[in-house]
């Protein structure tokens, strides 16, 4: 039913005026860098991560609420990537979206009944007020948003977030969509209303034959509603398969240490966890080669070592009480250390290069061995001494075991 | 769904309704209350201090002073009437459509109004007014230019931010045109914060009328009521202790204009927490 | 186990235009040194309202009856000048978001300098000395101690939030969602170091929270609360293994986890709390009510040892 094929979108950076002027570099937010995959009819896709994995924007390009930069989605065998909004608003009315913060999606100065049954008048699909009134009360008692008489006339304000978050269902129905793309529909609900908007949701996917995407950074919702699921990491999918396969045997080392983490509700159940370090990096400078690999327990020396990782790692010894002191002595202040690419380096001024020199090559092999092993050369040119590493090799997806995986160990 | 709150916002707020109701009363019922005739020249004695007879005096040219200070609330309601309500009803779309649209419509609009804006407000509507003439009509339309920037950069603000509400994006996702959307999500929520800025800018009107007519750029000699241009006139006689022709009109501008300040400023702090309460 | 904190028939309520609220009704619990309790519930259920009422922060209106021992000190009848001694040295809280309580507008090293100084006369350069270690404890780097709140990610700030409140030691650490707004991961690197604490220092925390999930892996005993009331209170591993409260039983089936299989929620709406529902507030929602259950209000009794639950058949649930 839907296509997505390398989808790329970039938000520019709004930067100062005098950023601008100076630096010659255009940032841009790689919020979607490079993402593809395929939606079958009547399944429900799980587009699963943390945030800032770009799962959201997918989402909303799949709306075209957003412009892709790169890419192509086709809907329906149609290639609406570049389709003007005239064009594309007819198809509107076989794809909507449920969104995640059920306060903040129904218009405050519209009554519910009048929201509900907007989409109709928005397309023409009803001739008179009469009409209007009668489909917006069946879907309505169809979402459980009973007594639907009284509630028709209140507002937004007078309702609570899981009838909030019917009304939005039942205005995303009202036009009969044959896709419905569902980002985080329960996260901000109370876990006793969870389950009777997600049985709504099946219920109706049921009555309606739709397709679902749903969106979501709850692994356990994504286990039970979906069918195929995408874990999805700064913009890029890195296992993407059947759910049962994944789950039973997760493959990524991202996807198993989300698995991990998650708080089991028993506990009898408690275990110690291994979690990967830091936090999800900035997603204007994504880490080169495959992008976890800062933070992968499994990672390889080719997974993309570059400068930045040489500074991290410095920043982190400088944590470390017994490190600290002749860090600082002989490789000096953290800022006066650089790096680009896969370069790290710094001016040397009145040090002793020999001693520097030396010390760099020893805290290496304190390193991660796989980091060490990355180190192409550490030199000293020009007054300034360079650590430099080797390229990474090529990070593509490869089928393990029934699902799609990109990853080097594989 | 707007409540009242006791608090000191809500009592000036109606302190300020009170004063402008009874300020518009007195202007309807101006020539019930006060005979038009009261108001020519050489009427009356000149400069006849506040007696039974003449509540607050007569003035230069023999005119009761208390009349003119009644007549002089219906011309300044009526300036500030088609000053402030002709500049909302120009600012208002503009400012929605420039929040709304963006890109080059909003550049340039929003270059026209800020070069109208930076312009000192009561040397550019003596200009306006220098060149269309004199009469209220005109007034009004000078005043109104110099406030349309006023509006529009209010709605332009609010429409901004309101454009970002998840509930835009859905009506986007609807497959709702750019116009249903401005009318029917954004208009109605921008237009919350208009009646605190309608208020205040009608007070800032008050003033600018006066102002003008102090200078001699308002209105004809023959109008029945001017504030501004009794007091231009009152000014000579100050140092011969003749204090009642500048001291009533000078007292009816500052009430009007205080009375409408106090309406914007309470309308103002409460739709401040309502916004803030949609957002949360 | 030396009791720290112990709430007695504490009951808060404020005014509203629509009435009284009744954000909290006759609460009667303990918290003893060491121990992680934590407070689970959903909207409306007055678990934020706990948290204010110990840190002195409640709403303007609000009124406390009862009492809230905390040592000698009845919390529930003092000042806010004497709140403002304790808060920080013997109470500190940590919120969902870290903003609320980091200044935009000044560095995270004063930040702790500010706090350390309102309640210590020490010197500006060991107060500094303790913001370092502070910091680093938590995984800051020096390096960045004099960067702004809003240049560190989410997690960084939740980390150094808890740095903050720790810094000078309290006995009493109030946990109100704190990891709610944060990513898995995040959530879960941030319990660790909750954990760590836990073993390190004799400091007590109250972990509010509507995640069960957290609750399972952090806390010792576990308080439910529902519209105001305690429903139920036990050690963890019963309350989890066998819920004794209606509520309780239909909340730990309404989890969705991993293993799960089946949808189960709790029918209708968390009730007004202007005008709860008479007898036991949760009977319009329960599936086991009986007319009585309208009529009388259950008392909180032990059902079980050491595990209280306010349900007129308690009994029939063990």
């Amino acid at each position: 039913m839907l296509e997505v094929e390398d989808l790329v979108v970039h938000y520019p950076v709004k930067t100062s005026f005098l950023q601008r002027l100076f630096s010659r570099e255009k940032l841009s937010v790689h919020a979607v860098d490079g993402v593809s995959l395929t939606l079958r009819s009547g399944e429900i896709l799980g587009l699963v991560g943390e945030s800032g994995c770009g799962k959201t924007t997918v989402g909303r390009a799949i709306l075209k609420l957003v412009e892709p930069t790169s890419g192509m989605i086709r809907f329906e065998g149609i290639d609406v990537t570049r389709a003007k909004e005239a064009d594309f608003r007819s198809l509107r009315r076989r794809i909507q979206i449920i969104f995640q913060d059920p306060h903040a999606s129904l218009n405050p100065a519209m009554t519910i009944g009048r929201a509900i049954g907007h989409p109709l008048k928005i397309h023409g699909l009803a001739s008179n007020d009469r009409e209007v009134r009668d489909n917006v009360l069946r879907v309505m008692r169809e979402v459980g948003l009973t007594p639907e008489e009284q509630l028709f006339d209140k507002y937004p304000g007078d309702l609570s977030g899981g009838q909030k978050q019917r009304a939005v269902i039942a205005r995303a129905i009202i036009l009969k969509p044959r896709l419905i793309v569902a980002d985080e529909p329960v996260a901000m609900l109370d876990m006793s209303v969870r389950a009777r908007v997600l049985e709504l949701m099946l219920d109706l996917k049921t009555k309606y034959d739709l397709t679902y995407v749903f969106i979501t950074h709850d692994l356990a919702t994504a286990r039970f509603l979906c069918d195929r699921i995408a874990i999805m990491y700064l913009g890029r999918i890195v296992e993407f398969g059947p759910v049962k396969r994944i789950y039973e045997s997760p493959k990524h080392p991202y996807t198993r240490a989300l698995l991990n983490a998650i708080p089991v509700p028993d506990p009898k159940r408690r275990a110690p966890k291994i979690l990967p370090r830091g936090e999800v990096p900035d997603a204007v400078y994504p880490p080169a080669g495959c992008r976890f690999h800062p933070r992968c327990p499994a990672v390889l020396t080719t997974c993309g070592w570059e400068g930045r990782d040489f500074i991290d790692y410095l920043e982190e010894r400088r944590l470390n009480p017994e490190k600290v002191q002749r860090d600082e002595e002989i490789l000096g202040p953290l800022d006066e250390w650089w790096a680009r690419g896969f370069q790290a380096g710094r001016k040397i001024g009145e040090e002793d290069a020999t001693q520097l020199i030396e010390h760099v090559r020893s805290i290496l092999t304190e390193a991660q061995p796989q980091m060490n092993q990355a180190v192409r050369d550490v030199s000293i040119r020009d007054r300034q001494i360079t650590v430099e590493f080797h390229d990474p090799d090529l990070l593509g997806q490869k089928e393990v075991e029934g699902r799609l995986v990109e990853c080097l160990l594989y | 769904m707007i409540r009242e709150k006791r608090t000191l916002a809500g009592i000036l707020s109606w302190i300020g309704l009170g004063i402008l109701v009874a300020f518009i009363f007195i202007g309807i019922t101006a020539p019930l209350l006060v005979p038009i005739d009261q108001t020519k020249a050489l009427a009356y004695p000149i400069l006849q201090p506040p007696s039974p007879q003449h509540w607050m005096g007569t003035d230069g040219i023999g005119r009761d002073v208390f009349a003119r200070v009644i007549w002089g609330a219906r011309t300044s309601l009526e300036i500030m009437a088609i000053g402030a309500l002709l500049a909302l009803v120009v600012g208002f779309p503009l400012g929605l459509l420039s929040g709304y649209a963006g890109g080059r419509i909003d550049r340039v609009l929003v270059l026209v109004m800020d070069s109208i804006y930076a312009f000192p407000g009561l040397l550019l509507a003596a200009l306006i007014a220098v060149v269309i003439g004199k009469g209220i009509f005109n007034i009004g339309i000078a005043i109104t230019v110099i406030y349309i920037p006023l509006y529009f950069r209010v709605t332009r603000n609010q429409t901004l931010s309101t454009r970002e509400e998840l509930y835009v994006e859905a009506a986007r996702a609807l497959g709702a045109r750019p116009r249903t959307i401005m009318l029917s999500y954004i208009a109605f929520n921008v237009v919350i914060v208009i009646p605190a800025i309608f208020s205040l800018s009608a007070a800032d009107t008050i003033l600018t009328a006066a102002g003008l007519s102090y200078l001699g750029f308002g209105l004809e000699i023959d109008v029945p009521g001017d504030w501004g241009r009794d007091l231009s006139d009152a000014q000579r006689f100050l140092g011969a202790g003749i204090w009642w022709t500048s001291l009533f009109p000078g007292l009816m501008i500052i009430l009007l204009t205080v009375g409408l300040s106090f309406l914007g400023e309470g309308l103002n702090d409460i739709v401040n927490p309502l916004l803030r309460k949609e957002r949360a | 186990m030396e009791t720290l904190l112990k709430a007695e028939d504490l009951s808060v309520h404020y005014s509203t235009k629509r009435g009284y609220v009744h954000a909290l009704d006759g609460i009667n619990l303990a918290i003893g040194r060491g121990e992680t309790l934590g407070i689970v519930g959903e909207t409306g259920s007055g678990k934020s309202t706990f948290a204010k009422a110990i840190l002195g922060i409640l709403p303007p209106k609000s009124r406390i009856e009862g009492r809230l021992q905390f040592h000698e000190t009845d919390l529930a009848r003092i000042d806010a000048e004497y709140f403002r001694r304790i808060r920080g040295k013997d109470i500190a809280l940590i919120f969902q978001d870290p903003m609320t309580r980091l200044n935009p507008l000044m560095r995270i090293e004063d930040h702790f300098v500010e706090t350390i100084k309102a309640h210590e006369s020490v010197s500006e350069s060991e107060a500094r000395a303790r913001a370092v270690t502070a910091l680093t404890s938590m995984r800051v780097p020096e390096s960045r101690i004099r960067n702004y709140p809003h240049e560190f990610s989410g997690g960084m700030r939740q980390r150094i939030m808890i740095a903050l409140a720790l810094v000078l030691k309290p006995s009493l650490l109030v946990a109100d969602e704190p990891t709610t707004s944060l990513d898995v991961i995040v959530e879960a690197q941030i319990l660790e170091i909750l954990e760590d604490l836990k073993r390190i220092s004799s400091m007590s925390l109250v972990l509010i929270t509507h995640n069960l999930g957290i609750v399972a892996e952090v806390c010792d005993r576990v308080a439910v609360l529902y519209a105001g009331k305690l429903a139920e209170l036990g050690p963890v591993e019963d309350i989890f293994a066998r819920p004794i409260h209606p509520y309780t039983r239909l909340l730990l089936r309404s989890i969705i986890s991993l293993d799960t299989k089946e949808l189960h929620s709790i029918e209708g709406t968390p009730p007004d709390l202007v005008d709860p529902p008479s007898g036991c507030r949760f009977h319009p929602r329960c599936p086991y009510a009986q007319p009585v259950c309208a009529e009388q209000v259950p008392p909180f009794v032990e059902f079980r040892s050491g595990q209280p639950a306010s349900c007129l058949f308690g009994k029939d649930f063990l």
